[in-house]
């Protein structure tokens, strides 16, 4: 078998009225691995979820997934899937939704009552599995969307903006159990726009825009591939050395020079030059790219017309519909 | 098996955890329970448990009336207008967000992810929704089924047609409404939509059925008269008055040799030809060919009458409600040509067709819903 449990190539989707929600991604995902499917809002991120799990039909490209076709149903039966803006039954209880989730998925009477308890441990929801999912906080909700997903003992999860509206302490939790299925050696493939969630567990991402696949990799090799060293100082450059600097290739801001490069020798003459001017050097770090800096670069690069984003607010595509 | 039975306890605990069957049942059961507090004793009849009581010769513990009146109340006030038109409401109420609700991108990415097919999820719903229908009717009915036997002491099982024909007519209905609610998702589209078919096909019933008695009525003037016109022509009587009216001699024997003229055209007027009646018969052709489209729930629910025994006698529920209590149909001086008339519009359309068409109906949208719910992109 494969070691991959996704393999996608050149899939394409052209909603009615000739929205293109999906232009070919072709996307290898590793067995066992957390996969990241980044984006903003209208990338196409849940069109490929839902191209996966035959909701939608593609419009074109071919695929496996865990070695059967593309939207062969019976490959559903060893996947798991938490669907974005999830809608549980609020007549059910918690455990009655992984309980129902199982029957769907055709798990024997015994399985489902072991596997429910320790599914509801796992999610930390087995004192409150016996309320209605009315009654529930979104974090429950989503903890319980978690515990359908893997009644069947799925070989890939996927989970589509899992953390969505769940508070800091919750996705903390939910980081910590990514980690628990990743050791059990599931596949748990992730869509979101919330990059900070995804960094410190995630280990390759696909990033993808208008319907693009923009960048894929392991995420350390990503963020390594523009490295750059960070000085930071203290007083006042003039002028005349901050266009020099420029002229070098450095970028100078307020209180800290930027050097695009992975050699220590490149910045040695920039240490030398801010001592000569009697500056004071607070610190000098080589510096890898952070997911969102990552990320951002690979859309600044699709998109270079685009404003540059606000701090703090959602990102956005608008060319595309949510889909 | 599994999933099926997963898809069908939750259409059910859907269902149950809406205000509205419990509302449904509440007023089953309170329609029932009225009905099971008339009874019978050796005076009259009392209502409420005996709260309230008439004396009556008629309709008193032992008597043939008292039993037609029982059960015509029943057929004809209970199922025909509570079980036939309110309860196939609420049930369409109560089920119209079933298809909706499955399609919902929320809802979809639980049930249609999974191991069963699309058009298997389209079925068990479909079958878990006359299920719930069947469990609101089947109480009801047999809790006049027990009544029966308490208030008049004998089982009458011939009152369980009730449970497939108000089915059946939900199936006509519920069809239609599954397509407008796979196609739209809007449950509110999909239930005016449905009241719309509806009230179209009963109101297409009843000018088909009014307007087939209206010209059978005058068709069958226009054929006594011409009888009578061919009886005394021979007899030398004029009966429009342009010769004397006096019996010629031995025109007797000629009356039983001649044959009578066949009446080929029993419409057209002798004199013009009558443009009124043939226009009625254009009209009632169109309305036929609309009404073998349209769901026939009055004629379907019209069946049971033929099927209730009443006093040991099938079709003891035919007629009218005053009519069967009153006994009408047992006068002597009843009008020949009336009974006839009703006679024959009441069998104007077979059981099996006004059933099989609407079945044709119901399985044509079927199809059409399960095409658009298995083709749907969510």
């Amino acid at each position: 078998m494969s070691d991959y449990v996704l393999d996608l190539s050149g899939i394409r989707k052209t909603y009615r009225g000739g929205v293109e929600a999906l232009k070919g991604i072709d996307l290898q995902v590793p067995r066992g691995c957390i996969y990241g499917l980044l984006g903003p809002n209208g990338a196409g991120k849940s069109t490929m979820i839902k191209i996966l799990t035959t909701l939608i039909r593609r419009t074109g490209g071919e695929g496996t997934m865990l070695g059967k076709p593309i939207g062969d149903r019976s490959v559903l039966q060893k996947i798991g899937l938490l669907p974005e803006h999830a809608q549980f039954p609020d007549y059910l209880t918690g455990r009655q939704v992984i309980e129902f989730t199982a029957g769907l998925q055709d798990v024997s009477s015994l399985e489902c009552k072991t596997r429910t308890d320790s599914l509801l441990d796992l999610v930390q929801m087995t004192d409150d599995q016996d309320r209605k999912m009315k009654g529930y906080s979104k974090g429950m909700k989503q903890r319980i969307g978690i515990a359908q997903a893997l009644v069947n003992d799925p070989d890939i999860v996927f989970l589509d903006e899992p953390t969505d509206g769940v508070d800091p302490a919750g996705r903390r939790d939910f980081r910590v159990l990514m980690k628990k299925l990743r050791e059990e050696g599931r596949t748990i493939f992730i869509n979101t726009h919330i990059l900070s969630e995804l960094e410190p567990i995630v280990d390759r991402v696909a990033i993808i825009s208008h319907g693009q696949l923009l960048g894929e990799g392991v995420l350390d090799d990503l963020r390594s591939s523009k490295p750059s060293y960070q000085i930071e100082f203290e007083g006042r450059l003039a002028p005349a050395r901050i266009q020099a600097m420029s002229e070098q290739g450095f970028t100078v801001e307020s209180g800290l020079i930027t050097a695009a490069t992975s050699k220590p020798g490149d910045v040695q003459s920039v240490i030398d030059q801010l001592r000569q001017d009697g500056i004071v050097i607070v610190r000098v770090e080589r510096h890898t790219q952070s997911l969102e800096d990552l990320f951002m670069g690979f859309v600044d690069q699709a998109n270079p017309s685009a404003p540059p984003p606000i701090p703090g607010a959602p990102l956005q595509s608008p060319a595309i519909p949510q889909s | 098996m599994k999933p099926y039975l997963t898809i069908l306890l939750d259409s059910f605990r859907m269902l149950k955890a809406r205000t509205i069957f419990w509302v449904t049942l509440a007023i089953s059961l309170f329609v029932a329970l009225v009905y099971l507090s008339m009874g019978f004793d050796e005076t009259g009849t009392s209502l409420f448990f005996g709260l309230s009581h008439f004396e009556s010769d008629m309709f008193r513990e032992g008597t043939s009336q008292s039993e037609t009146l029982y059960v015509s109340i029943f057929t004809k006030l209970i199922a025909e207008y509570w079980l036939s038109w309110i309860a196939v409401l609420l049930a369409l109420i109560s089920c119209v967000a079933i298809f909706p609700e499955a399609l919902k991108e929320g809802t979809a990415g639980m049930e249609l992810t999974k191991k069963l097919s699309r058009f298997q999820v389209f079925a068990a719903k479909f079958v878990g929704s006359l299920l719930f229908v069947t469990i609101q009717v089947l109480a009801f009915v047999l809790i006049v089924f027990l009544a029966l036997r308490w208030r008049l002491g004998s089982w009458n099982p011939s009152i369980f047609w009730y449970v497939p024909l108000i089915l059946l007519v939900f199936t006509y209905l519920y069809s239609f409404m599954m397509v407008i609610a796979v196609k739209t998702r809007s449950v509110m589209t999909a239930l005016v939509l449905t009241l719309v078919l509806w009230a179209i096909s009963s109101v297409i019933g009843f000018f088909e059925g009014n307007l087939y008695t209206m010209i059978q009525t005058l068709e069958m003037s226009e054929k006594f008269e011409a009888e009578a016109r061919e009886s005394a022509k021979p007899l030398g009587v004029d009966l429009e008055g342009e010769e004397g009216g006096q019996i010629e001699e031995g025109a007797e024997d000629q009356v039983q040799v001649d044959d009578p003229e066949p009446l080929e055209e029993p419409f057209v007027d002798r004199d013009n030809g009558d443009t009124g009646i043939l226009s009625m018969k254009l009209w009632y052709q169109r309305l036929l060919a609309a009404y073998a489209i349209f769901p026939k729930t009055g004629r379907t629910m019209e069946i049971a009458d033929r099927l209730i025994v009443v006093n040991g006698e099938k079709g003891g529920a035919k007629g009218s409600f005053m009519s069967i209590i009153m006994g009408f149909e047992e006068e002597e001086d009843q009008n020949d040509m009336f009974i006839e008339l009703s006679e024959k519009a009441a069998d104007r359309h077979s059981g099996t067709y006004a059933i099989g068409t609407s079945v044709l109906f119901s399985l044509t949208m079927l199809v059409w819903a399960g095409w658009i719910f298995c083709r749907k992109e969510i």
